[in-house]
């Protein structure tokens, strides 16, 4: 019962994802599913795991975190200048050509 | 009773309240407001677990850092259009808040370990000394990464 409240958010994060088709939106959602695993981390250092080593686990997932997003969002501005959108239905295609 | 239970319940109540809000927003700036405070909250429960130096990471990170990324974002690239409506019956997902509060209330960890900033810095420095470099290169190949994604290529329109 004590990861239900993690389990509650991290599906919230994953509808988020799941309902939007804005790749800016889609980030949040996958954000808020990042921090709800970090959640649920340091609950189970409080149950089971030795408190240093979740710790400087939960330290790395968030610096992990931001590196991912710098990326993720530099390639959602690109894409904006390519395509004029972010919505995510219109990136059909992966290949560096013009369209 | 302790207090810190109730205090848990109540915050984990108030995020998870807004991470709905990020759900159900009809305006991206909005969400992104939302995103804001609901990782401010996660901040606050990372404190009421004893974790004080991890909730302020998190806030410094998330609420800041990445948070002015998102909304820049936002506002640099043509998003202007509203999100796409669910019906009425989707606004039942806010009764997911009380009862993630009540949970959380329910099960905090009252003889949990303290995490405190002392713990982490002896554990980092001591025998993560190699991970905290390799963060650190990762920390400038991502920005350094960023930045070559972004760039504008020779021949290349720009808006």
């Amino acid at each position: 019962m004590i990861y239900l409240p993690c389990l509650i958010l991290a599906l919230l994060g994953l509808g988020i994802v799941i309902k939007n088709r804005q790749a800016v939106l889609m980030f949040m959602g996958v954000e808020i599913l990042l921090a709800a695993g970090n959640w649920t981390a340091l609950l189970a250092a409080d149950q089971h795991l030795i408190n240093q080593h979740v710790a400087v686990f939960v330290l790395f997932s968030i610096v992990v975190a931001a590196a991912e997003a710098t990326i993720g969002l530099s390639i959602v501005l690109r894409l904006a200048q390519r395509h004029k959108t972010i919505d995510v239905n219109r990136f059909s295609q992966l290949r560096d050509g013009r369209d | 009773m302790s207090v810190m239970p109730i205090t848990y319940g109540i915050t984990a109540a108030i995020t998870v309240a807004f991470a709905i809000g990020v759900l159900l927003a009809k305006r991206p700036l909005l969400a992104g407001y939302l995103l804001t405070l609901t990782m401010v909250g996660l901040g606050a429960l990372f404190w009421e677990l004893k974790s004080p130096l991890l909730g302020g990471i998190q806030i410094l990170v998330y609420g800041g850092g990445v948070l002015v990324m998102v909304l820049f974002v936002v506002m640099l690239t043509p998003s202007g259009q509203k999100v796409e409506n669910w019906s009425s019956s989707w606004s039942a997902l806010w009764l997911l808040s009380p009862l993630a509060g009540y949970l959380a209330f329910r099960s905090y960890p009252v003889h949990g370990p303290v995490i405190s900033g002392r713990i982490l810095g002896v554990a980092l420095l001591t025998r993560q000394g190699l991970s905290l470099e390799v963060l650190a290169v990762l920390l400038l190949l991502a920005l350094v990464a960023a930045l070559a994604i972004a760039m504008t290529q020779k021949g290349e329109k720009t808006p």
